[in-house]
This record gives structure tokens, sequence and C-alpha cells, in this order.
């Protein structure tokens, strides 16, 4: 029996990255390659395995054993091997072990090559190390995990300061939703006493229904952080300064997936609350059509696909809120394919032109077929083009949001739908299609990029095959077909959408430029190109609180010292004659004015000060407004 | 033995070493503030090891704990000095987003 | 016995206060070895024998003297920072401090008893807090680790 050694598959990448960063430099820098990726292809091996074994048998396997004791509770740690988790599994091992290969490459001339693959490893075997988790916790520690090799790589060129900052963007803000995940954890943990999720799903009942609202809000929370949903989505467009194959495994295949295979793992609680899942669907359908919308009009090669990136978890996440558990893991297994595939092939090219601004390029169709093609069927099958994998799934989510009934929702998802292959096709024109102003490079890429690219176009082609099997071995039932009509008309809308694309872009038979003039459409693309302007009013509104210590001192100077020397000004006004009653009364009064105007507006001036000792401060009223409600909730 | 002199010792030693956290600019005596509060949790932890010794063992935890955190502490401080020649914590706040 | 020990807290917690108010460096670091040291007497009037020997040890001696040594390396004459927000952090401070002491607490507890010697903590570490010591060890070295890499000079 395969899946009792499931545990192995995340150990191996440990190991390597134990050994690629301790010998660091003295590793070879070919070594370190060939050590990550062959601990990978071990892991995808056995991921197979067990996926293949968890198709035919439809069997589940749950292992674990007792790791700490906290007072009566027993914490135990383990893994879990059913449907959902196996598919999960092969996703996050089979695009691992491509993009290593592909990072091989790609990877060639960078000094710090042992850093790279140290901290892919380590990101490899953490998402593992999430996909078994068998409890909250332990998912947690390595949602955790996860997050920490993201800041890393997508900070590994430090030495660019748009690196630093990304990095430290991103990881600020999925921060935001880890700590609602795990507050949504402890609550539950509060009431039920075990992390486990068997214990979870049997006794979750138990709790009161707003308990229950709270706690699966809580728990999407973290899902829209890690998920890039809004509105957390900001940090994702900048994680584009880091390297290609990193994007393209991190996030757009496996780590942004992470609060979609959340939100899937716990959908027995989520069947019972209709309200949670609304809003679920709601925030989703809104993100979709957010993501195509801005991915319309950007320049930068891999911001488009971090837009679309977006946009389609934007799908997956609806998905969810519409009870198409099922759809939506097809989805997210198709959009790893192909999506990782688009990555890979925005590095091809961005190595081999040396530029990021797609408006630059063009005439890549020459160079060699096989990655446009490959590029192009990846493409096909994001817009929903039958027969490729996209357009079943898309088909798989209409039927689930047609059973719910809503045609808001419904009518919504059409026209994000609709957004898709206009995007992606203005993207694949620009980059290939023939344009005589413009040259091509002329470094050129190797078997070890343009396979991983074939074969990840390979698997998106095919997927769409697999659909009933698919559906069938998933725990969620979906039925088929009972939708014909509208399936045909959303089928009709894409191809509408497409055609479009390739009439502007390609063929260019519809004026781009004079669309442009049309002041409505200006408007519209300012705002897509801007991306609503939700990052930048976050910038200027959010991080610019107030400092306290500073505003203590202030107080001190100002208040404390103020109202002493006042006093003692007093004594000597009394006792000298008071030589004019306006000067002190009248102008003491307009100047407090004046002066409590600064001074609450120095209030909402910044939170964020940069000094450890202010966070301190931070700690200090916290514990202090804690330990008030306490006493107040008599404690 | 009556626990009043311990409370009281270590609730003065946690306030003492808060004040000195938030006040205090010079990075080295803001660690010897949090040395301070790590005592006042030692003291209780070895005081009311009444039944058993598992609060003495904790508190020896805690000791090689601080131990490395003041290891760690003051080679951070002296690479602040040898940085900026000025070690001011409200200098540094690179921290900053 | 309890009346000395009732001086030895008072001690501690002059000394303290002298460590945040002194303006001396030099001083404040003598005061804090105090006060470690009065921690260490408190220690061995419960009978934690082998804490209280730890304490001088580690904290009086070698926490003290780090402290000591880094003040000189990093001391410039004449340069004393200024407290910053002092009554607004007293406030703050009692405020906590009559939070926590508020309704009562219970000062008739008994303490002490059991009688840490150097063989039972041994015998504990090894046995029932054996992941945790082995942890902290893990901890340690690479806190010993960290800190020559940080302060190594980047020319060689």
């Amino acid at each position: 029996m395969v899946m009792e050694y499931a545990w192995l598959i995340p150990v191996p990448l440990f190991i390597v990255f134990g050994i690629n960063i301790l010998l660091n430099k003295r590793l070879k820098n070919r070594t370190s390659g060939y050590l990550a990726t062959g601990a990978v292809a071990f892991s995808f091996i056995l991921s197979t395995l067990i996926f293949i074994s968890s198709l035919l048998t439809g069997s589940k396997f749950h292992g674990s054993v007792t790791w700490f004791q906290l007072g009566e509770h027993v914490i135990k740690a383990g893994y879990l091997i059913d449907p959902v988790s196996s598919l999960m599994l092969l996703v996050v091992s089979l695009v691992s072990f491509l993009v290593f290969i592909y990072s091989l490459e790609f990877m060639e001339d960078d000094r710090s090559k042992p850093r790279f693959f140290g901290e892919l490893a380590l990101f490899s075997g953490s998402m593992t190390g999430l996909v078994l988790a068998d409890n909250f916790l332990l998912m947690f520690i390595f949602w955790e995990l996860v997050g920490l090799c993201s800041y890393l790589l997508i900070g590994f060129w430090m030495e660019k300061s748009e690196a630093a900052s990304g990095s430290k963007k991103a990881f600020l803000i999925t921060r935001i939703g880890d700590i609602l995940m795990l507050s949504g954890i402890m609550l539950m943990f509060t009431q039920i006493g075990s992390f486990g999720f068997e214990e979870t799903f049997n006794s979750f009942g138990q709790l009161s229904g707003d308990l229950q609202t709270i706690t699966l809000l809580l728990l999407f929370g973290g899902a829209v952080g890690k998920s890039a949903q809004l509105p957390l989505q900001v940090w994702i467009p900048d994680a584009m300064v880091g390297p290609t194959p990193v994007s393209a495994l991190i996030h757009a295949a496996t780590m942004v997936k992470a609060g979609v295979y959340l939100l899937a793992r716990i959908s027995p609680l989520l069947s019972s609350s209709p309200l949670v899942t609304s809003i679920i669907a709601y925030f989703g359908i809104l993100t979709a059509l957010f993501g195509a919308y801005s991915a319309l009009t950007q320049k930068d090669i891999k911001e488009i696909l971090a837009y679309s990136t977006i946009s389609h978890i934007g799908f997956m996440v609806f998905a969810i809120g519409v009870m198409g558990y099922s759809a939506s893991l097809f989805h997210l297994f198709n959009h790893s394919a192909f999506k990782a595939l688009l990555f890979l092939a925005a590095g091809v090219v961005i190595t081999e032109t040396g530029k990021h601004d797609i408006t630059k390029m063009g005439n890549f169709w020459k160079r060699g077929k096989l990655v446009p093609i490959a590029t192009l069927i990846g493409c096909l099958s994001l817009a929903g083009i039958p027969p490729l994998g996209g357009w079943f799934s898309k088909e798989m989510i209409l039927t689930a949001t047609m059973q719910g009934g809503n045609y808001i929702l419904v009518s919504l998802f059409i026209l994000a739908s609709f957004l898709s292959p206009i995007y992606i096709f203005r993207w694949y024109s620009l980059i290939f299609s023939t344009n005589r102003r413009k040259k091509v490079g002329d470094k050129s890429s190797g078997y070890l990029m343009v396979l991983p690219i074939v074969a990840l176009a390979t698997i998106a082609g095919l997927a769409g095959l697999f659909n009933s099997s698919f559906n069938e071995w998933m725990p969620w039932s979906l039925h088929h077909g009972s939708h014909a009509i509208l399936a045909i008309g959303s089928t009709l809308v894409v191809l509408t959408g497409f055609t479009l694309a390739i009439l502007i872009y390609h063929l260019k038979l519809i004026d781009i430029n004079r669309i442009k003039e049309n002041t409505l459409f200006e408007i519209l693309h300012k705002f897509s190109f801007n991306a609503l302007y939700i990052d930048d009013s976050y910038t200027k509104l959010g991080f610019k609180a107030f400092s306290f210590s500073i505003l203590a001192s202030k107080f001190d100077d100002k208040y404390v010292d103020g109202v002493i020397n006042a006093f003692g000004a007093f004594g000597r006004k009394v006792s000298s004659k008071s030589k004019s009653f306006d000067d002190i009364g009248i102008d003491g009064v307009v100047n407090g004015v004046a002066d409590s105007i600064k001074f609450s507006s120095s209030l909402a001036r910044k939170i964020q000060t940069g000094l450890v000792r202010d966070y301190s401060l931070w700690i200090l009223i916290g514990t202090i407004t804690i330990l008030i409600i306490l006493k107040i909730s008599g404690g | 033995m009556i626990a009043f002199h311990f409370l009281i010792t270590s609730i003065g030693l946690v306030l003492i070493g808060l004040y000195g956290v938030i006040t205090l600019r010079h990075p080295i005596k803001i660690l010897m503030s949090i040395e301070l509060i790590l005592n006042a949790a030692n003291i209780n932890l070895v005081a009311f090891s009444t039944e058993n010794l598992i609060g003495q063992g904790f508190a020896s935890l805690v000791i090689a704990i601080s131990a490395a955190e003041v290891c760690v502490g003051l080679a951070i401080v002296y690479n602040l000095y040898r940085l900026k020649k000025d070690i001011d914590v409200m200098e540094v706040n690179a921290l900053k987003w | 016995m309890q009346s000395l020990m009732l001086i030895i807290s008072f001690l501690v917690l002059i000394s303290a206060l002298m460590v945040i108010l002194s303006e001396d460096m030099v001083h404040s670091a003598l005061f804090l070895i105090f006060s470690f040291g009065g921690v260490g007497a408190l220690f061995l009037s419960v009978g934690a024998q082998f804490l209280g020997a730890i304490q001088i040890l580690i904290y009086t001696g070698a926490v003290g003297v780090m402290m000591l040594l880094m003040i000189y390396f990093t001391s410039k004459e004449g340069k004393s920072i200024k407290r910053e927000g002092k009554y607004s952090g007293i406030v703050l401070v009692g405020l906590l401090g009559f939070l926590i002491l508020y309704p009562s607490i219970s000062i008739t507890r008994e303490v002490g008893g059991t009688k840490g010697l150097t063989q039972n903590i041994g015998r504990l570490l090894f046995s029932d807090l054996l992941i945790p010591f082995e942890v902290i060890s893990i901890v340690l070295l690479s806190a010993i680790i960290g800190a020559t890499y940080i302060i190594r000079r980047e020319d060689h």
C-alpha cells in the first residue's frame, strides 16, 4: 500500500534544503540543482503512485502520531490521503518537477544557485506538507512556511530594491490573512478541543450558528490573503519581480492555490452555512472580474499573467461559493497546467529578448515553432475554447452556478469569462505575431527550458478528456448536461471574445488607437491600467496612522510641561497687573484650539514607524485593553 | 514562606522592565530591561514550583534562552554601532515598509 | 528570614529602577548585576539551590560582564540619550500594574518547599523536559553561530 509512505514525499526536499543552505558556496553550482531536481523527482514519482492508487481504488488513508500534549488535549499530527489531497499532491509535485528542470537552465549563470534551489526545495517540501496535513495546526505551520519561501524567493535578487520591497509587501499583506486564519483555527480549538479535520467536521454542528459563521469567515480570510482575492490582491503584481520559475511555481501554480485547497478541505463545514458560501461566491466573482479587467491593459509580460491568475483563482473561489467543489478543483488542475506553462514561456521570451514590455515585442513566432504552439495551447485553454481543459472546467463551474439558480452570479460569470480570451490573446499576439519593425534577440534557449513547456502543453491539451472520470472520483457529485442552451451560449460568448481579440490584436482590422480616443474608453483604460487604484489608495491611506511614542514625548513636552509652565505664568500674571486679558485669554483660547487640531491630526499620522519600540508599545496597549475587557466582563 | 515579597518583586520587575522598553532609547539599556522582565518571570516560576520541580526546570531553560538572546542582541548592537556610529533606536527604522 | 528577604526584594526593585533611571551606562550595568544577584538570593531562599547558583553564574557573571564589555566597546563620551514619553509611560505601566493587582492577589499562599538540588533538576531535565532541553541546546548553538556571523568583519 503506497499511501502509507506518503509522509516520505516532503522529506528529501527538506534534506536538500538543509544541504544547499548549509554547504551553500561550497557546493558546486550544478550539483545543487541536480540534487534538488533528484529530490523533487522522487516526490513526483511517489505522488504519482499515490494519485494512481487513489484514482483506481478511491480509498482514503489517514496516519497519525501523537505530537504533543496540552493539558488534557492530545494533539496529533499526521497525514491524510483522499482524492482532494492526492490531486493536489500530483499538481504540486508535477509542476515543481517541471519548474526545477526549467530552472536548471534558467538560473544557469546565477551565482547563488544553491540558495535558489534550497529555497525552492523548501517551498516544494512545505507545500506538499501543507497538502498532506491532517489537522489545522500542522496545515497552518506549513502555510506559514510557504509564505516564508514566497518572501525569500520574491526577494531572491535582493540587490534590486523592487525585489526587496515586493517581497516585504507580499509577506506583510498575506500576514493579514494568516492572522485571520489563525484566529479562526484557535476559535475552533477553544470550542471543539481538537485541530484534526475529522474531529472538527464531526462536532462542528454543535457550535452555535453565529460562531459557525464567524469561524468560517475567519478561515475564508486566510484563503483571501493567500489566494490574493479582493481586497488583499495587491501583492501579486509586485511579486512578479522574482525569478520567473518562482512566479510559475509559487505565484501561479501552487501556493496561491492553497486558499482554494483550504476551502475545499473545509467543504463539509461550508455546506451548512449558506450565508458564508454566498459571501465567498461574491468575493470570488468580483475578484475574477477585477483581475480580468485589470489584465486587459497592462504592459508587463508577467503582470498580465499575474492579474490573470488573480482572475482565475477568483473563478475557483467562486466555484467553491456555489458548491461546485469538483468544478473548482478541476479548474485548479487546469489552471496549474496552463498558467505554469504561460509563465515558463514568458521566461523564455524574457531571457531571449531581455525585455518585459510586451508592446515592444513581436515576431516571436519565427523562433522555432515548439514554444509558440505550446503557448497557443495554453492560451486557448485559459480562454476556455473547446475542447481544451479550461473549457470543461468553466462549463462545470457554470453548471454548478445554474444549480444555485442565482442569475446575477451567472451573468457576472459569463462577463468575466468573456474578458479572459481578450486579454490573453492580446498578450499572445503582441509577443508572437509578425511585426516587421521589431527584432528578436539572438539568444536562444535550450531543451531544458523547452521540454517542461511542451510537457505542460500536453497536459493542458489533454486534461479535458478526463473531466467525467474526475467528476466521479471526487467526493462531491455534480450533475451534468441540464443546461445545454446556456452552455452553448457561454461558449459562444467566449468565442466572440476570442474573435474580437484576433481582429484587434492579430489581424489589426480594428484600430485600437481609435477606440482609445473615446473618452469613456480612456477612463476605462486608465482604471484598468492602474488596477482600479486599489494599491495606490492603500499606500496613501492605510499605513500612515500615527507614531505613539513620538507623540507621547511631544505630549510630555507640550502639554504636561505646558500645564506646569502655564501655572507659573498664571501666578506671575495674577501678581502683576493683568495688562491685557485679551493676549492671554482670547489668544490662548484661539491658539489652544489650533493646537488641539494640530494634535488630533498628528494622531492620525503614522502607525508604521519602523521602530521596534513602538511596536512593543502597541503590544503593551493591547495587553492593557485585553485586561480591561477581562476585568469588566468579570474574568 | 509567604508569597508576598515574591509577587511584589516580580510585578515590580515586570513594570520597571516594560517602562524601560517603551521609554529608553539606548539599545543596550533596552536589552537590560528585557532581562529584568525575564527575571520577573523566573521568580514566579521558581517560587510557585511547590508540588514538583517542573517550574524550576523551566526557569533554567528560560535562563538559557535569555543568555542566547543577550548574545545575539549585543552582536546586533555592536554591528549597529559599526554601521551607524550612533546607537539610538530612534534612528533604526529600517523595518518600515 | 522573612524580613531579610523583604529587604532583599526591596533592594532588587530599587536597583532595577536605578538601571532605568541612571544616566551613566556603566552604573546601570552595575545596578543590573546587583539586581540579578538579589534575585539569585530570592531563589536560594525557597530552596532552589541549583537555580540560585546558575543565576549568579550566568546572569551576574556572563550576561553582566558581556553588557559591560559592550558598553565599553560602543560608548562615546559625553553623550547621553534622554528617555522619551516619561509621563505617558508611567501612566501606561501604572495602569497595567493596577490591572494586574486590582481585585486582590493571593499573598498568603505558601511558596517554595521542594529542594531544587542539582541532582533533582538534572533528572528532570533529562526525563520530562528532555525535548525542550534539546531544542534549547540547538537554539543556543544557532545563537552563537548567528552572533559570530553578525559580528564578523566583512573584509576577510
